[in-house]
């Protein structure tokens, strides 16, 4: 039967062990928030930029059936996302809505129908920038029953604008994470390590080979990493959830390759750090002298 | 006791006369604690056995800072030495040196074959191996149990026979007495009981030379001579024995030869010297 002592000393072991998994756990939630809003912030980036549209007016002249087939036309460019063929009485009547207060004045028009037939285009994210918005303007003006192109480019600039400062910004902290990331989980398991340093010499000195002494350090470390890992994937999937009860749009967990990517990420950095921290800590006390380790 | 050896305490102890008060029992007392026994360095010899320890003009360093220089010795199998010498004289130094901790960078050495200068990193693993070293702190994983402690030792150095490993560990552990002891975790024994499991692990891989760095230091009298008992007997099995000691009654009581660091050298002494 095991006496308190023993008990106490392997519960001592142990939960060293599993503060060393809290720790990384911690540290690889955090880094996969960071990774979570870049996530969401490209996706809300995408999303303001497919819903920026351009108006194309057609010439009065232009029938219908024409206009139909220039939009089929635009559906399949690749820089087309979606499109919205707008008649002239689909037009008058948005108008009505409108001005729905001031009913007066588009019943002063009478019957006379001011307005052009359009067709509303919806851009691909990739293509909502001016240089590709003039290339764009330029290829449907080509066609002969279009009056003219009509896009707010000053909203894009400033989406682009906003979106690349943004992303700037992002970038910089979450490679500032990373760093915290590697420093904290390395300096946990230093010192977990560093507890050990006279068994690891002790080991030495009854003639292992320093391969020999690092593989059990190593399989240790990398477990603690995927354990600790595959808890900040649980949290992390909690704030998703949370999230999405909020803002649906935001996440769609049918999404599995973004996620997927987000969650192999931290579970990579997670072993990748722990196997390397390891090997390193074990390798530093394997070349001090005895005299050195204390 | 011999004649001559109460003669040598008589001339010895002519100066270290007990003053006139104290009782002759106390100054026979006084008297028994000096009396050197005669331990003749020629008498522990083994000159037919192969050389294990070899250094010639050796300069043992710590840092680059020369502890002991022009160290000249040979220890062979069957040979029993003790290294003695006052705390910081370079006994521990020494010891390192012998068992690749600290690199022997002047003049010439080599332990069980192999050289000491050319040694290189990757290769004082298998020294060891043909070394047991034990130490006063014992240095036990305590992170497992006894039985753990030795198999550690026979998976590092190579064992891979589940039965021969169990056969092994059985037969060391019931050399030093601590056969049913095997399941017992370190620090649920006593200082003897570890420093026994520290020679068992010595002990396992028949080694030619086992170095012990003041196994004593931390035992009581009678359960440091249980210890000694026990290394005299590995020496006799054709094994050498080189063990740093600031024990002086344990020499008297187990003579043998003895190295004595002194003023940066290693010189051979017997006990009336060494007490000197």
């Amino acid at each position: 039967m095991q006496n308190a002592e023993e008990i106490y000393s392997k519960r001592k072991l142990k939960s060293s062990g599993q503060s060393t998994i809290v720790s990384i756990s911690l540290v690889l939630f955090m880094l996969g928030c960071i990774g979570l809003v870049i996530l969401i912030s490209d996706r809300l980036a995408v999303f303001i930029k497919e819903n920026v549209s351009m108006d194309v007016y057609l010439k009065d002249n232009v029938k219908e059936v024409n206009a139909i087939e220039l939009q089929k036309g635009l559906d399949t460019k690749g820089f087309v996302k979606s499109t919205n063929f707008i008649s002239k009485d689909q037009a008058i009547e948005n108008l009505k809505k409108d001005l729905d207060p001031d009913e007066n004045f588009v019943s002063f028009l009478g019957d006379y129908n001011p307005l052009p037939s359009s067709i509303t285009v919806n851009l691909n994210a990739a293509y909502a920038n001016n240089d590709s918005l003039v290339w764009i303007e330029k290829s449907i003006l080509e066609n002969k029953g279009v009056k003219e192109v009509v896009y707010q480019k000053s909203m894009i600039d400033m989406i682009n604008e906003n979106v690349r400062t943004i992303s700037f910004y992002l970038l910089c902290f979450s490679g500032l994470l990373l760093l915290v990331a590697i420093a904290l989980i390395n300096n946990t398991i230093r010192l977990s390590i560093y507890s050990k340093r006279f068994i690891i010499k002790t080991m030495e000195l009854v003639g292992a080979t320093h391969w020999f002494i690092k593989k059990p350090f190593i399989y240790t470390g990398v477990l603690h990493g995927i354990y600790g890992s595959l808890i900040a994937i649980l949290m992390l999937l909690g704030i998703m959830f949370l999230i999405q009860n909020e803002i649906p749009d935001l996440i769609n967990f049918r999404d599995i390759e973004l996620f997927g990517s987000l969650f192999g990420s931290v579970l990579f950095i997670g072993v990748l750090i722990s196997w390397l921290s390891t090997s390193f800590a074990v390798s530093k006390y394997l070349k001090l002298r005895t005299g050195e380790l204390y | 006791m011999s004649e001559e050896n109460n003669t040598d305490l008589g001339e010895g102890t002519e100066n270290e006369t007990a003053p006139e008060s104290q009782s002759t029992d106390e100054a026979e007392a006084i008297r028994k604690t000096l009396e050197p026994q005669k331990s003749p360095i020629d008498n522990f010899y083994n000159p037919e056995g192969e050389a294990i320890v070899e250094l010639k003009n050796a300069v043992i360093a710590q840092n680059a800072h020369p502890v002991l220089s022009d160290v000249s010795i040979t220890i062979r199998k069957g040979e029993f030495y003790y290294l003695i010498g006052r705390t910081g004289a370079g006994k521990s130094s020494l010891l390192k040196t012998l068992y690749g901790d600290l690199k022997l960078t002047k003049g010439e050495g080599s332990v069980a074959s192999f050289d000491l200068k050319k040694i290189k990193t990757k290769q004082v693993a298998f020294l060891r191996r043909k070394l047991g070293i034990v130490f006063q702190d014992f240095q036990l994983l305590n992170d497992r149990s006894i039985d753990d402690n030795i198999d550690f030792v026979m998976k590092a150095t190579g064992w891979t026979d589940k039965a021969k490993m169990k056969e092994r560990r059985e037969w060391v552990l019931n050399r030093v007495d601590l056969g049913t002891k095997g399941f017992k975790m370190p620090h649920e024994l006593s200082g003897g009981e570890q420093q026994r499991v520290s020679i068992a692990r010595a002990l396992i891989n028949d080694p030619d030379l086992i170095l012990a760095d003041e196994p004593t230091g931390n035992l009581d009298p009678e359960t440091s001579d249980d210890i000694m008992k026990l290394l005299r007997k590995i020496s006799e099995n054709d094994r050498a024995v080189l063990m740093a000691t600031h024990d002086y009654s344990l020499i008297r009581k187990f003579p043998s030869n003895i190295l004595k660091c002194k003023d940066g050298k290693v010189v051979e002494s017997n006990l009336e010297d060494a007490i000197i």
